[in-house]
């Protein structure tokens, strides 16, 4: 990663995990969560919010402690730090609402293993204050928010035809004669949803590059 | 990723590390993270508490209709091997008290996509089951979960008359699994064409629990009508 | 790059004087096909007739323009794409709506086909591509039949076929329409299941006699139910050295076998191997759509594998799945692993001793 040879300006660190290092489209990291929990926005919205949630208090908490955890023992120590915060999710969401645990499954215990996470937490928080850390948990924490919901609102808009299903918000979109694709709602329309916007993000990234070169070479 | 050096160098730690401080490091961190998981856990513990039985009672209530209170009970009833097996069970009650009837839980493995859970109601004096209604299912959306969105099917269990033998307690005549269209007795399930292997491991479902569970409920009824003093 | 825009056309040998290309073979497939349709046409009707278009002119469509975006001379005129829709139109059910085949089109060309870079680069038969996406997404359409020579088939077509754009099929109009066809005629009704879903979710199974499997007066997908018509058609293909004729002999050959040890061994529960031959896809399967060039292994001692790998995960998938139907998938499957069927079957280079493990 280059961006640790020299030390980034604060809003890069923020910025970058947002689009240039977006962790599911560019780095594709986390896949499993993304494959499998995107069939509704509510899912997307819930897990982002947990990830990043996670995400920031463990990157504080590491960035915090990064003088003083021997480096024989971080992983240990991080995953002990990382699973602490999974677990008060894991109780809080309980408490807000069953349905939506159940609909999470067991993906909310296994943002634990989440390579974003423990990847920030070894690359970044371990190595900054704990200002960038956090400024740089909350990125990566938005980019996939935005990534979760980039799938989740084609898979269920497709698969349901709903945005914000199961919510006392839901939106009919396209009336009550539309057929729905289920194949959307299942996992292989994960992999296709994946697939294709990985692709299209690709496709925007280089000719937003080009442009710029183009205009830096003028 | 980084090299090796490049990690080195940035950890401020150079000197091996003894034991004793990497033992006391994860040890504090550990006591620091369970202290907070207890915390979290009592703070939680109430509210995880009162949604799941606000869970089971709404699916008691929507199962058994004009019941206002419900309390657990327990029976024992042989398992598919002759075991004893204990199971839980409902008993609904009206306002002035009286048993209206019970919601039992039935399920089975046999579905398109595994386990299929559903609850019943079941009415003792009328001898009647009162409805159906999907606790859990995997099964495919837009076929095999019209199961609990079909009205038809879900209308195969509403009031549906199951008659109990006096001698051995056992239904007259067990649910069936017929073809759409083919149904010609109440105990007959109509299955949902396309959905074929979900409406059957539903039907199975009650058939077994009927079975298994209305003999030991009919001999509880006394106890189940003083329940609710 | 065309040969025309090359002056000199420099190949390392052999040198193989004949003129059959690419567009030759799939002319060839596209001819052996024809008839096939239509018989599909005379046995279910304007339905299908409008079906095959309509798949036919999605997957054509969907590669011109494909081609187009990608500044690329058009690749619709080598065939295949049409071979693509109308194997597409043949394996979907007669009663189909309209848009949902081609949605199946669009989809299994510009997924399965252009975006792996067109022909010759695709992993996955894009018909099966686009027929399993249709199966997965729409489970209801796809599975309702219709029965063969229904009265009246030429002068109506099936409700479901003009369904509006995206809008659900209403399956109980067909059930409907099949049911008035009969009734005008004064013919009783023949149930519209499969021989397949009838052996399958009967209660009790039913067994439709081979005899009748075999002339193709059974409910089934489009195309797939005139065993006789398809065996006679991939002859000619294999008669004129256009297809490898190993593929669908290795997958027959294995589902028989496995479908003959398990009737051998209950049959009651168990349908006759020739019932299993002739049901469903398995004959069109074999010769249509397992045998894509692209898609198969190329090793004399692969196809076979992967003809035999087919054939055992199609009964596999009869016999223990939750769908009656397995042969779509199992091609799948089979294109899937056949990259591992060239890798492990590499035959020696000649001259080139095998090296031992310990020296490698």
């Amino acid at each position: 990663m280059s961006t640790q040879e020299n030390t980034p300006r604060t809003l890069d660190v923020f910025l970058r995990g947002l689009w240039e290092e977006n962790p599911v489209f560019v780095m594709l990291l986390g896949m499993c969560p993304v494959l499998a929990v995107t069939n509704k926005v509510i899912n997307c919205f819930a897990m982002g919010v947990s990830a990043t949630f996670v995400l920031v208090m463990s990157s504080l908490i590491v960035s915090l402690l990064r003088n003083y955890i021997p480096k024989q023992v971080r992983i240990a120590s991080y995953i002990v730090i990382i699973a602490t915060f999974v677990t008060i999710v894991d109780y809080a969401i309980q408490a807000i609402s069953l349905d939506l645990y159940d609909s999470l499954g067991a993906f909310i215990q296994l943002i634990v293993v989440n390579c974003i996470i423990l990847g920030r937490a070894e690359a970044f928080a371990s190595r900054n204050t704990p200002p960038k850390a956090v400024l740089d948990a909350i990125g990566m924490g938005i980019g996939f928010t935005f990534a979760l919901l980039c799938l989740g609102v084609v898979r269920e808009a497709l698969g349901n035809g709903t945005l914000l299903m199961d919510t006392p918000w839901e939106i009919s979109l396209f009336g009550p004669r539309f057929a729905p694709w289920s194949v959307m709602i299942l996992p292989p329309g994960g992999f296709f949803v994946l697939g294709l916007q990985i692709l299209f993000f690709n496709w925007l990234r280089k000719k937003l590059q080009r442009r710029k070169t183009a205009a830096e070479q003028a | 990723m980084t090299t090796a050096n490049h990690a080195a160098a940035q950890i401020p730690t150079p000197q091996p590390t003894g034991s004793l401080a990497m033992i006391g490091t994860l040890a504090g961190i550990a006591f620091v993270s369970g202290v907070l998981l207890a915390l979290v856990y009592e703070g939680t513990y109430d509210r995880i508490q009162q949604n799941q039985q606000a869970r089971t009672r709404a699916a008691v209530l929507d199962i058994l209709p004009g019941v206002v209170s419900q309390q657990v009970f327990e029976a024992s009833a042989p398992g598919p091997d002759g075991q004893p097996v204990t199971q839980e069970f409902f008993a609904g009650y009206d306002a002035s008290g009286a048993l209206v009837g019970v919601a039992i839980e039935a399920s089975d493995s046999g579905g398109y996509g595994g386990e299929i859970r559903v609850i019943y109601g079941y009415l003792p004096d009328k001898q009647e089951i009162t409805g159906m209604k999907v606790l859990l299912s995997r099964e495919t959306p837009g076929l095999g979960d019209r199961i609990s969105t079909d009205a038809a099917f879900q209308a195969n269990f509403a009031g549906m008359q199951l008659a109990l033998d006096p001698d051995s307690k056992q239904p007259v005549h067990s649910l069936t699994y017929v073809k759409p269209g083919e149904a010609d007795k109440p105990t007959d399930v109509e299955g949902i064409s396309g959905a074929t292997i979900s409406s059957q491991a539903v039907t199975r479902a009650v058939r077994a629990s009927t079975e298994r569970m209305l003999p030991v409920v009919h001999d509880m009824l006394d106890e189940l009508r003083r329940g609710s003093q | 790059m065309t040969a025309e825009e090359r002056p000199l056309k420099l190949t390392s040998s052999p040198h193989i004087k004949q003129s059959e290309d690419v567009r030759d073979i799939m002319f060839n497939v596209t001819m052996a096909l024809i008839p096939i349709a239509l018989f599909s046409v005379w046995l279910f009707g304007l339905s299908a007739l409008l079906l095959l278009l309509t798949a036919t002119a999605a997957c054509v469509l969907t590669e011109h323009i494909f081609c187009v975006i990608a500044k690329k001379p058009t690749t619709v005129k080598d065939w295949s794409v049409i071979i693509t829709g109308l194997i597409l139109g043949l394996t979907l059910p007669p009663g189909t709506p309209l848009w949902m085949a081609a949605l199946g089109g669009v989809f299994g060309v510009a997924v399965a086909k252009t975006l792996f870079g067109g022909i010759g680069y695709n992993c996955f038969n894009p018909a099966l591509v686009g027929r399993a996406f249709l199966q997965i997404a729409f489970p209801v359409a796809i599975t309702t039949w219709m029965p063969p020579m229904l009265p009246g088939r030429f002068t109506s077509v099936i409700p479901s076929t003009l369904t509006f754009p995206f809008a659900k099929m209403d399956a109980d109009a067909v059930y409907a329409y099949i049911h008035r066809a009969y009734a005008m005629a004064g013919i009783d009704g023949v149930s519209g299941a499969t021989p397949l879903s009838a052996w399958k979710f009967g209660e009790p199974p039913q067994f439709e006699p081979s005899a009748r499997l075999f002339s193709g007066m059974i409910s089934g997908s489009t195309g797939e139910t005139a065993t006789w018509l398809i065996i006679l058609c991939g002859l000619y293909l294999i008669w004129r050295g256009m297809m490898n004729w190993r593929i669908p002999a290795g997958m027959l050959l294995s589902a028989f076998l496995l479908s003959g040890a398990f009737w051998l061994g209950d049959r009651v529960a168990y349908p006759n191997p020739f019932f299993m031959l002739f049901s469903g896809g398995l004959v069109f399967g074999a010769l249509f759509m397992a045998s894509d060039m692209v898609a198969s292994p190329m090793t004399s001692s692969g196809v076979w594998l992967y003809g035999a790998f087919i054939g055992i995960v199609t009964i596999i998938i009869r016999i223990f799945g939750a769908l009656p139907e397995g042969v779509m998938f199992a091609i799948l499957l089979g294109n899937a692993v056949s990259p591992l069927i060239n890798e492990i079957t590499q035959p020696r280079v000649y001259g080139v001793v095998k090296k031992r493990r310990a020296e490698s």
